[in-house]
């Protein structure tokens, strides 16, 4: 296991993030949605601790995971001087979960009326559900991370999650960070402490079958109860260590990060045809998606919307960006940078990620490969990524009433 | 190594809650992280309730929108250019802006500001934006059920005509006038308060008065809540949905009030933590939802107590039973010292991370800035925590939390 320190005198806090490589992409495709079912389990107490939870709070402590395509993240945040019980607790899950059967009922559950809540319980809650199979055919990224269906969560079973932890929860396939007021030696000693008798176990390969790029449009329509008209255009990007990635992510913030932003200024305020509409990169780490979603104003059929957004990409090929264009969305994304990070929580995340992806300096480099992108690399991403008529489109129709 | 023993811990044993003090109406937190923070907040804003609260809304959201020879986008282009971010936020006591920065560029972005707040227009066609905008978001908002409960829980709890129970409709998003957008800016977007948040603290007084933002001392007079008027009815809101949403109130003393402390403990206890009781038995025993919460919100003059959760629809007298079963063991059963040390150590825990570092505490402090506390608040909410015992819990739990001082409201199938 990789353990990375990092030391912030100016808080009384510690925090640990643990970060193991294996995500919804590594599921198989009839039981999908596992990987995020299995973060629930893992709070469901360890070989020697029966409950993840309480010990936590009592050292005045909080935590919380996410899972996403690519990577399951748990962090913990206590007063520094508990540190190690969030090491205590972290091993001991990693070291053998208590596996049963009620656990696993029970999350099933929880899961089941996350995936009602976030996913169905809300106009246009679906839309991923939809977009992802659409946009790959061949890549796991062709399903949300919450699942498929319900029914592949429903199905889970107790050896399904044996065999899963075997395989990805163990030191070599993980990297934790311990970062905020706490020295280097006292870390170094306190991991190993508590993670040096786990069995290493093997990395996860992370070989997934490439998507292959079809240079075809298609689209899906949805009737549904939905108030007004919806699109969302999905395009097939670079992986996350292109040097083009950032370039997409400026081009996203040039399109709707701020009211002098193309899409606000001219689709939604001087055109009208929206009323909401942004752009936003999905961030994996195999090639995502560059996506754009918005609601249409009345009246505004979908040939029109689509036809429009195109043509924002078109013109900026063609007449390139405005003198301030990408130097705002520059010096906007540096403000973030910084401010990002003030929170040690934040910084730890961002250390861990930048070593999953082979990258520990990512954090340190990423405002200066913002600085370097140039705007002959944004005409590229529209000439040889937007503008190749290989999209997916989402329709939403509202049922007439 | 004995893995079944928990390593020792500490307890906190004290926590540094001390906000800015300042004769003026500036108030200033110091970082050195190359960025600032300046809050602009305008108390007086507050005033305004019902209907209007729209129109108040409304001139935030468009106080950088520009006039006929700077256009919204002119004007954010300036600020995008210095890295500078504004946004607006606006809570029931109070509206106000917060501009986000790099250092270098301070002087500049505050001055296109302030400029920017002066000389508004609302044209006409921002304001059409504006409403084109919010009338969709109301339409999508009236889908959820999440919405109609929480709506339907305040009416209940405070009378449909209560400032609390007041969401924006079609028709007044309709009726709003550029008019009443000049009038409401000259008469409540004055006098803020600012807290300033970075590395120039000994720039910024002169900053803001080469600006004309005057700090001078202010002394706002705290909105009086109407009394609410609570039915005893409970409501269900039939609505086609993959989930229900049931809200469960109450009526609960304003902070200050002798039991408040405890009440925000108890709160904790039933359902404001993971490891709460009705996460840990809905939840984590159940499984019949994704998250089940009790929040308490403190108002002026009194609080709202309040139970949320979705779940699935056919579970609905399953979940109530569960509810009730949960509140009656706390009036008939002392909790027992472990579990109240975790929930006591796990609130103190927050408290001590809501104040760690410049920019959380500048949070903090707006919200005690805006609820009138007294100086002293946090550090006696800091003594009262430690020494509340199982029987203070028992006893405001009987004074305030019986299953007949509850409504309850459903939407869903």
């Amino acid at each position: 296991m990789t353990l990375i320190h990092h030391l912030d005198p100016n808080t009384s806090l510690c925090v640990t993030n643990l970060l193991y490589n294996v995500g919804a992409r590594d599921e198989n495709p009839q039981k999908t949605g596992f990987a995020h079912l299995f973060e629930h389990l893992m709070f469901g107490g360890s070989m020697n601790i029966p409950s993840f939870d309480t010990p936590l709070q009592k050292a005045s402590g909080e935590n919380n995971a996410f899972t996403n395509n690519d990577i399951t993240n748990y962090y913990i945040t206590l007063p520094a001087e508990n540190i190690e019980t969030a090491l205590w607790l972290e091993s001991d899950r990693m070291l053998r979960l208590d596996f049963s059967e009620k656990s696993l009922s029970t999350q099933k559950g929880v899961v089941i009326e996350e995936f009602k809540q976030r996913y169905l319980n809300h106009p246009y809650g679906d839309a991923w559900l939809h977009l992802r199979p659409l946009s790959y055919t061949t890549h796991p990224y062709q399903w949300a991370t919450i699942g498929k269906e319900i029914s592949h969560v429903e199905n889970a079973e107790l050896s399904d999650v044996v065999a899963f932890f075997e395989t990805f929860y163990n030191p070599s396939n993980a990297v934790l960070c311990i970062a905020g007021n706490i020295q280097f030696e006292k870390a170094i000693t306190l991991t190993e402490k508590w993670f040096g008798d786990i069995p290493a176990g093997a990395r996860n390969k992370n070989n997934y079958l490439e998507e292959p790029i079809n240079y075809l449009r298609k689209e899906k329509t949805i009737v549904a109860a939905v108030p007004q008209k919806a699109i969302y255009m999905a395009f097939q990007m670079v992986e996350r260590k292109h040097t083009l990635y950032y370039a997409f992510d400026l081009l996203s913030d040039i399109l709707s990060r701020s009211d002098s932003s193309r899409f606000i200024e001219i689709l939604v305020k001087e055109k009208g045809l929206f009323n909401q509409l942004e752009a936003y990169v999905t961030g994996d780490i195999d090639k995502g998606l560059f996506v754009v979603e918005g609601k249409l104003t009345e009246n505004v059929s979908f040939e029109k919307a689509e036809e429009e957004i195109i043509g924002i990409f078109k013109d900026i090929a063609t007449n390139g960006l405005n003198d301030k264009e990408l130097s705002k969305v520059k010096n906007k994304a540096l403000t973030s940078n910084l401010f990002g990070k003030t929170s040690v929580l934040n910084k730890a995340m961002s250390l861990c990620y930048g070593y999953n992806i082979g990258n520990i300096d990512l954090v340190n480099e990423e405002t200066q490969i913002i600085k370097s992108i140039t705007s002959e690399d944004i005409n590229q991403v529209c000439q040889d990524y937007l503008l190749k008529n290989n999209h997916f489109v989402l329709k939403y129709h509202p049922i007439k009433k | 190594m004995n893995r079944t023993l928990a390593p020792n811990i500490k307890l906190i044993s004290g926590i540094n809650t001390h906000f800015p003090q300042s004769d003026t109406n500036l108030f200033k937190i110091k970082s050195e992280d190359g960025v600032f923070k300046l809050d602009i907040v305008f108390p007086n804003a507050g005033q305004v309730q019902g209907k209007n609260k729209f129109a108040i809304g409304m001139v935030l959201n468009l106080l950088m929108s520009g006039n006929e020879h700077q256009s919204s986008a002119k004007l954010a282009e300036e600020i995008d250019e210095l890295g500078g971010f504004v946004f607006k936020s606006s809570d029931f006591y109070s509206a106000g802006i917060t501009v986000f920065g790099l250092n270098e560029h301070i002087r500049k972005t505050i001055k296109i500001v302030k400029k920017a707040i002066d000389d508004v227009a609302f044209t006409a066609d921002e304001i059409a934006v504006y409403k084109r905008n919010r009338l969709s978001e109301l339409n999508i908002n009236l889908e959820k059920t999440s919405y109609l409960a929480s709506k339907g829980i305040n009416e209940l709890l405070c009378g449909k005509d209560h400032d609390i129970s007041f969401r924006t409709t079609e028709e007044i998003i309709d009726n709003t006038t550029r008019q009443e957008l000049i009038d409401f800016k000259a008469q409540y977007f004055t006098k803020p308060y600012f807290i300033f948040t970075g590395s120039e603290t000994s720039r910024i007084e002169d900053i803001l008065l080469e600006n004309s933002l005057d700090i001078n001392s202010f002394k706002y007079t705290a909105h009086k809540d109407k009394n609410p008027v609570r039915s005893t009815e409970n409501l269900i809101i039939t609505k086609e949905s993959a989930q229900n949403s049931i809200r469960y109130g109450a009526i609960w003393p304003k902070r200050g009030h002798e039991d408040y402390f405890k009440l925000s403990l108890l709160n904790l206890i039933l359902g404001g933590y993971f490891g709460s009781r009705l996460m840990k038995n809905i939840r984590e025993d159940k499984g019949l939802t994704y998250g089940i919460h009790s929040s308490l919100t403190p108002y002026n003059d009194f609080s709202l107590f309040k139970i949320s959760c979705e779940y699935n629809s056919q579970n609905t007298e399953l979940l109530k039973y569960e509810i009730v079963n949960e509140i009656d063991r706390l009036n008939n059963e002392l909790i027992g010292e472990e579990e109240l040390t975790v929930a006591k150590n796990y609130l103190l825990g927050a408290m001590l991370r809501s104040f760690d570092g410049a920019f959380p505490i500048s949070e903090k402090f707006k919200l005690f800035k805006d609820s009138n506390l007294t100086e002293d608040y946090y550090e006696q909410y800091f003594k009262a925590i430690n020494s509340i015992n199982a029987d203070d819990i028992k006893t405001v739990s009987n004074n305030y939390l019986k299953e007949n001082t509850l409504t309850y409201c459903i939407a869903g199938v």
